[in-house]
């Protein structure tokens, strides 16, 4: 009774995609831009996103808040989407961004999205950190063990090379980034529902 | 007249075993063991053709029957295969073993076999049995580990209590019945029955079905089959299950059966027995992970098959009509499926001990993946399985399914239910024999990639019976000449298997099955993609052989489910160990009178370990022990005596002793 009185009434946490509250999003302080980013994100009065760590020390990434992923190379799913998450040397802040998912507020469940535990069932190989050497072999096998089609999505700063030299993109063909450091829960579903090729806005 | 030679052949292999080398020993009695079994199917063949024969062999009289054709035929395949493949098996044992000990006791136990189903006397029947019983005991602990020292120890104990004391009794009772020891043969003894009281038909027949149930691993007593299995060499293993157990299968047909004659209710137990065994053998052979216990437990359900089929026959056959012709389609069964238990137990064994030569071990926990190295030895091992499982076209099908047909139509609701029973318990038979094939020859393992097929007699020798199996399976016409004792209604090539049941053509099944299976082929070509690694996560210290099922997971959750038939069965192995636990104790107390620990002589001796670790002197050796001390006292006050005056003491004394024979 209880069941059904609540599955009529739904308690909804999360309104994404349909639309992002504020409080989902990272709090920023719009400070006046600065001439130079200490992390080399401005370089000639051009952006680039994928070494933006997100420190708010600027006002660049304001008005981006949400829109912080590229997606070069999308899978024309447009349905559910089954991902293989592979830390290869992360400061464990993206591994704790990306186990919100499966939180009852974000339950990425109820937009088709899976987490497996082998690459061998893995649609998208979600890749946190910056490789080091004892992960690398394991990254080029895991990506030896995806089924075709397969993409690879790299989550942060350092593994899109901002922070460090290594980037994941030398070692395994990379189809689209989420930057930030770390990224947020919302953002990352953003990136891999642009992967499942599924339309967000 | 084959019989002669089959006997003499086995006593030349026996005496060839005194050559020094060990492996000459072993490949020439294994040899002459070999033709010996040939001889024997020879003797099957004289008999099929010319009837049965009376033969006086050294003084032992023989009475080949038609009965004793088929055990003779079963002795015979098994014997052939089994010795041609011990040629290049015994090897492996070349550190532990004695040559001679295994070309005397092997040849022996084949020869008494031969003689326990052809004796046509009491006495000559009791002391063959006690011969067969003794020389696989020494067979079995033959490679001289201390646990199948153990084994074969409780093995002995057992087959003493529940074999040789019921036997002697019987023998007894034979004699008070008959009133002379020349006269024991079987005829004597039938006719004196006819006329005995009931309560000695019941003493007799109850005496003598105990031994055989024992002999045969009938369900009360098939605690010491799986222990003396696995302690035992594989070929050993191979008669034993093969052979062995269906000795004891034509003391019921020929002593119970046909002596003391049968009734309805004599034949429910049998059949009772068989229904009970079936059912307890098979699902703890369901649970085992070592090849042999597994195989073992397999041949104590197995015989509870043929007891079933053997005990539809005796319930109904006194009967007559219709009935009785069930009756007698069932012991045809019974029979039919003891011939191809041998067949198939015995190319299981060999299977096995195919691998144990070469991967050194048989527990399938750590075996895998060696169908790739060993094709015909997997091919073999298959065919088996198979057969064993019921599975049509090979032979355990036809047999298993005329017991099937014979348990329903017989009207009885308890012979029906063993044979609903046997048809149920058939499955869990394939599925046990997918865990003993897929954990064997399935998968891959780097442990193994060495591996190499075995040599090329222990290939002929499983594949003699592997081919048996289907060839009984198409042509059944083959051996149902020999087999038809009993007068069932079977046709000579049973294209119509059973008894009013549906037309099944073994040979038309092949071809529908063929043409089948090569469309199949043709249609659904299996293609392959690329080969991939498991997933490992990553690591690099776990080793790839451990990423699979093995043995032990296979029907792990089954076996939770009947985890309550389990505990009570080992509850009653725990009874009966400790029985025979202080049994072996109270031997070793009788024994450690006659024996005396000679470097530490207090000790206390409480197992046979106890006398095994440490010098010891026997009673008769102790008796000597003064004229031996003497000699040496005597060595030691004539040092370096030289020749000539050594000559001359001889013929001193010489000439003393003729001196006083001649004063005499």
């Amino acid at each position: 009774m209880w069941i059904i009185k609540g599955l009529r009434k739904g308690v909804i946490t999360s309104d994404y995609p349909k639309k992002v509250s504020d409080d989902e999003l990272s709090p920023s302080f719009p400070l006046k831009a600065p001439a130079e980013c200490p992390f080399g994100a401005v370089e000639d009065g051009k952006f680039d996103l994928k070494r933006c760590i997100s420190c708010r020390l600027c006002s660049v990434p304001f008005g981006r808040k949400l829109d912080v992923d590229e997606v070069t190379n999308p899978l024309n799913f447009k349905r559910s989407l089954h991902v293989f998450f592979l830390d290869v040397g992360t400061c464990h802040a993206c591994n704790r961004e990306v186990a919100q998912l499966h939180s009852p507020y974000y339950d990425v469940h109820r937009l088709g999205i899976f987490f497996t535990p082998t690459p061998k069932h893995a649609d998208v190989l979600l890749v946190a950190g910056c490789p080091t050497d004892g992960m690398i072999p394991v990254l080029k096998e895991a990506y030896e063990l995806m089924p075709e089609p397969k993409r690879v999505l790299v989550l942060g700063a350092c593994s899109s090379g901002a922070l460090c030299e290594r980037k994941v993109e030398d070692f395994v063909p990379v189809d689209g980034y989420v930057a930030g450091c770390p990224p947020n829960p919302v953002q990352i579903i953003r990136g891999l529902l642009k992967m499942a090729g599924r339309d967000v806005e | 007249m084959f019989i002669e030679y089959a006997i003499g052949a086995f006593i030349l292999g026996g005496l060839l075993g005194f050559i020094r080398d060990y492996k000459s020993a072993v490949k020439a009695s294994s040899f002459m063991a070999f033709l010996g079994s040939l001889l024997l199917l020879g003797e099957v063949y004289n008999v099929y053709t010319n009837g049965p024969v009376k033969v006086n062999l050294y003084g032992l009289p023989l009475n080949v029957t038609d009965v004793s054709a088929v055990f003779l035929l079963i002795i015979g395949i098994v014997g052939t295969a089994v010795s041609l493949y011990a040629i290049s098996y015994m090897d492996i044992f070349e550190r532990t073993g004695k040559g001679w000990v295994y070309a005397i006791a092997y040849n022996t136990f084949l020869a008494s076999m031969a003689l326990v189903v052809t004796v046509d006397s009491m006495e000559y029947f009791v002391v063959s049995w006690e011969l067969m019983t003794l020389s696989s005991f020494i067979l079995v602990f033959f490679s001289e580990r201390k646990r199948d020292v153990n084994a074969s120890a409780k093995y002995y104990i057992t087959m003493h209590f529940l074999d040789t004391i019921p036997l002697f009794l019987a023998l007894g009772t034979a004699y008070s019945l008959v009133g002379s020891f020349d006269k024991l043969s079987f005829e004597n003894i039938g006719s004196a029955l006819m006329t005995a009281p009931a309560h000695t038909k019941i003493v007799f027949g109850g005496l003598l079905l105990i031994a055989f149930m024992t002999k045969s691993g009938i369900t009360p007593f098939q605690f010491w089959v799986a222990e003396t299995y696995r302690a035992a060499p594989s070929s050993v293993s191979a008669v034993m299950a093969g052979a062995m157990e269906k000795v004891a299968l034509y003391g019921l047909i020929a002593l119970v059966w046909k002596l003391v004659g049968t009734t309805y209710s004599l034949g429910l137990l049998v059949a009772l027995l068989g229904a009970i065994t079936l059912t307890v053998g098979t699902l703890y052979a369901l649970r085992e992970t070592n090849a042999k216990r597994l195989l073992a437990y397999h041949s104590v359900g197995q015989m509870g098959y043929i007891w079933l089929g053997i005990g539809i026959g005796m319930a109904l056959i006194p009967k007559g009509g219709a009935l009785g012709a069930i009756g007698a389609l069932g012991a045809f069964a019974g029979l039919f499926h003891a011939l191809n238990h041998a067949i198939f137990k015995s190319s299981l064994f060999l299977s096995a001990g195919a691998v144990e030569y070469r991967t050194g071990t048989v527990e399938l926990n750590e075996l895998g993946g060696l169908g790739k190295h060993m094709k015909w030895t997997a091919l073999a091992a298959l065919f088996a399985s198979l057969a064993i499982s019921g599975v049509p076209p090979f032979n355990g099908f036809i047999s298993k399914w005329l017991i099937y047909v014979s348990g329903y139509q017989s009207g009885n609701l308890l012979l029906a239910f063993g044979a609903v029973l046997a048809a149920l318990i058939s499955a869990a038979t394939l599925a046990s024999f997918v865990k003993f094939y897929g954990t064997q020859f399935g998968g891959e393992m780097e442990r193994y990639e060495e591996v190499r097929e075995v040599p090329g007699t222990m290939i002929a020798g499983q594949w003699i019976l592997a081919g048996l199996t289907l060839l009984i399976g198409i042509f059944p016409g083959t051996v149902t000449g020999v087999l038809n004792v009993f007068n069932a209604p079977v046709e000579g090539n049973l294209y119509k298997i059973g008894f009013k049941s549906v037309l099944f053509s073994p040979v038309l099944f092949v071809i529908l099955l063929g043409v089948l299976v090569f469309g199949f082929y043709l249609a659904l070509k299996p293609s392959y993609g690329k080969e991939a690694k498991p997933w490992d996560c990553g690591s690099t210290q776990i080793d790839e052989d451990e990423y699979r099922i093995n043995a032990e997971g296979y029907y792990i959750k089954y076996e939770r489910k009947i985890d309550g038939f389990y505990r009570f069965g080992d509850w009653f192995y725990a009874v009966g160990a400790a029985i025979i636990h202080y049994i072996v104790r109270g031997y070793i107390w009788m024994a450690s009178y006659f024996v005396k620990i000679v470097d530490t002589p207090y000790t206390k001796v409480e197992s046979v370990a106890d006398l095994r670790k440490s010098e010891v002197l026997y009673g008769d050796e102790e008796a000597l022990k003064p004229l031996v001390r003497f000699l040496r006292i005597a060595c030691d006050v004539l040092p370096g005596i030289r020749l000539g005056t050594f000559v001359v003491l001889a013929l001193i004394t010489v000439g003393v002793v003729i001196g006083i024979l001649m004063a005499l």
